[in-house]
């Protein structure tokens, strides 16, 4: 099962870069609010699943 | 090693001869090893001038126990049986009443390990029968020792599991989004090192290894392995 990445209690600047890196390592992040922090959700598929290459 | 091999080679023959019939054999137990270790240090051009660790190791066991007491010259430490010596057999027992054809407790082993912070290797090796056998077979600590799984396993093993983390960048973390960042081919070095440590790998691995405060020993010794 891919795994869901959580990561909560961040600031607006931290949960930008997170998403950011995540986008670029595979996965599709979302910022969200989380009272009055923010909080993102990386949802990154299994490595047999994203495509990997082949050696 | 040739010496070795010798051994190896007449062990195996005795074993087979004793399967195949019931031609007399020595009264005596054959241990025979024959290990092969290799190690390779290049830097190619090719590769950017980066070091190149290579390890090889092969090994061979063998061994012949006679359980049969038929041996051309085969006496009794203690004759105290009308029985003949074709008919008894080698047996291991304790002060209880327990009894077994044979008592032997063996463990061949390695650990190899290499890095830019040192590399060390490990051969364990042992082969014991009889009463040494039962001590070491008994004693939970020699159990523990000869682990198959390395004791952090289960750890490592739930940590790769986790989905929950919480951010805590520190300047192992800032060395290596530098070091990803300066070089595309960095990622499968950087991903190497990774499954070296027992990490997971695959897409937002290595995010998770830069940012999360769990990750953190773990960043700061594979940094320290990339020479950064």
């Amino acid at each position: 099962m891919a795994p869901i990445f959580n990561y909560d209690n961040l600031s607006s600047e931290e949960a930008d870069d997170l998403v950011e890196q995540f986008n670029n390592d595979g996965c599709t992040a979302t910022k969200e609010a989380s009272g009055d922090k923010w909080k993102v959700v990386a949802d990154c598929p299994d490595e047999e699943a994203s495509g990997g290459d082949v050696e | 090693m040739r010496s070795s091999r010798k051994i190896v080679s007449g062990a195996v023959l005795l074993a087979a001869i004793s399967v195949s019939g019931c031609v007399n054999h020595n009264d005596v137990l054959l241990f025979g090893t024959k290990t092969n270790f290799g190690v390779e240090i290049s830097a190619t051009p090719d590769n950017g001038g980066i070091p190149e660790f290579i390890v090889g190791y092969k090994r061979r066991e063998a061994v012949f126990m006679p359980l049969v007491v038929n041996g051309n010259d085969s006496k009794l430490i203690k004759s105290n049986t009308t029985e003949k010596l074709s008919d008894i057999k080698y047996t291991g027992s304790t002060t209880g009443t327990d009894r077994d054809a044979y008592s032997v407790f063996a463990s061949f082993g390695a650990d190899v390990t290499g890095g830019s912070d040192g590399n060390s290797v490990g051969l364990a090796q042992f082969f014991a029968t009889g009463i040494a056998a039962q001590r070491l077979g008994g004693n939970p600590n020699v159990g523990k020792a000869l682990s198959v799984q390395p004791p952090d396993s289960e750890a490592l093993e739930q940590l790769n599991k986790l989905t929950e983390l919480t951010l805590n960048k520190d300047d192992s973390s800032v060395k290596l989004q530098a070091y990803l960042a300066s070089d595309d081919a960095n990622k499968k070095k950087l991903e190497a090192e990774m499954k070296k440590s027992g990490l997971a790998t695959g897409p937002g691995r290595i995010t998770n290894l830069i940012n999360a405060k769990e990750f953190a020993d773990f960043r700061k010794k594979i940094a320290t392995n990339l020479g950064l």
